[in-house]
């Protein structure tokens, strides 16, 4: 099955894969199946800030009344990994009263319902955070640097604007190894479990 | 900080500052994140309250952003939701110097009254009002 978010969806936020296990990476036309080496070990990225303001340069404008306001866009290579490898992260918000949209790539929205973009602001993950439960946190994966996110910050405060923007990331990497998956010749399917996680288009 | 205890899930913390320039004047403390998408309300948490004159009077709090006229006000000069009580300012003498006195209404005190507009006061020239809270 394909899912975007971890299959281990408990408090704690473990790797999802060990040295040995198999990776379908979707989508599968652009990227296939892999596996990390018996002689690999994932390893823990700690947690990183990145302001999407620039302090006593750009601001982020305070929120107008229509509760839109110019957003600051970036594009983030912060969270890139090397060749053959993926990275895992789950986001918090930093600022409160800034709320954040992840885009990858570019124009596609990384958390959606019916309704379009869904953000995440200090509320909504810092309360998860302080209790443990991480299991609520939006959660992304990123392979090499060919499916860079873009995230957007907008501001909720209507009084000012500001120079902090920043959100937190932190999670795992996982070095990888292409894999040559046996496949069943009838169903098409894969003949060893595997584990799978969609990044997004190759941008 | 009283504003990062004890947060309902989904709250953010806010503390915000401003001085009365003029006893005559309605003076907007702070504008509550009322606009879509965001709708948010606001509830103070801490309120700190401190004025250098003799002219005494109370802070006046009510729930009214003076930016807009689009959100409905909740009170007025007259009808205030929160009021702090007059400073117990102690003029200079010939023995001592005056002295300022900073009222503080905390958590425990703190009625729980939601702000969905502004919080707009009167008080005291020079008064200093600094307010902790939080927006959910």
């Amino acid at each position: 099955m394909t899912t975007s978010t971890s299959i281990l969806s408990q408090h704690h936020f473990i790797p999802i894969l060990k040295p040995g296990y198999a990776i379908r990476i979707e989508p599968l036309s652009q990227f296939g199946y892999y596996r990390i080496p018996r002689s690999a070990v994932p390893e823990v990225l700690p947690m990183e800030e990145i302001n999407l303001a620039t302090p006593f340069t750009t601001t982020l404008t305070a929120m107008s009344d229509t509760g839109q306001t110019t957003s600051i866009s970036t594009k983030l290579t912060a969270l890139d990994v090397n060749t053959l490898q993926v990275g895992h992260y789950r986001l918090v918000a930093v600022d409160p009263l800034v709320r954040f949209e992840v885009y990858q790539p570019g124009g596609n929205a990384r958390f959606t319902n019916k309704d379009g973009p869904i953000s995440f602001h200090w509320g909504t993950t810092q309360t998860w955070l302080d209790r443990g439960m991480l299991e609520h946190l939006p959660e992304i994966f990123v392979y090499e640097d060919k499916t860079p996110i873009t995230v957007k910050a907008y501001s909720m405060d209507p009084n000012k604007a500001t120079y902090q923007a920043r959100f937190a990331y932190f999670g795992f990497k996982y070095p990888l190894e292409v894999y040559d998956m046996p496949i069943d010749k009838n169903t098409k399917e894969p003949m060893e479990p595997v584990v799978t996680i969609k990044v997004a288009e190759r941008s | 900080m009283t504003a990062y205890r004890d947060l309902r899930p989904g709250a953010q913390p806010v503390a915000f500052s401003k001085r009365v320039t003029s006893a005559a004047t309605n003076t907007l403390l702070w504008r509550v994140p009322w606009g879509n998408p965001v709708n948010k309300v606001f509830e103070p948490t801490k309120i700190m309250f401190q004025t250098a004159t003799l002219s005494g009077g109370s802070l006046l709090i009510w729930d009214q952003d003076l930016s807009s006229a689009t959100p409905a006000s909740n009170g007025s000069a007259g009808g205030a939701l929160l009021t702090v009580a007059a400073q117990p300012y102690v003029p200079a003498t010939a023995s001592g110097a005056s002295v300022d006195v900073v009222t503080i209404i905390s958590k425990d005190q703190m009625p729980q009254i939601t702000f969905l507009a502004g919080l707009t006061c009167t008080g005291p020239i020079n008064t200093q009002v600094t307010v902790e809270g939080s927006v959910y």
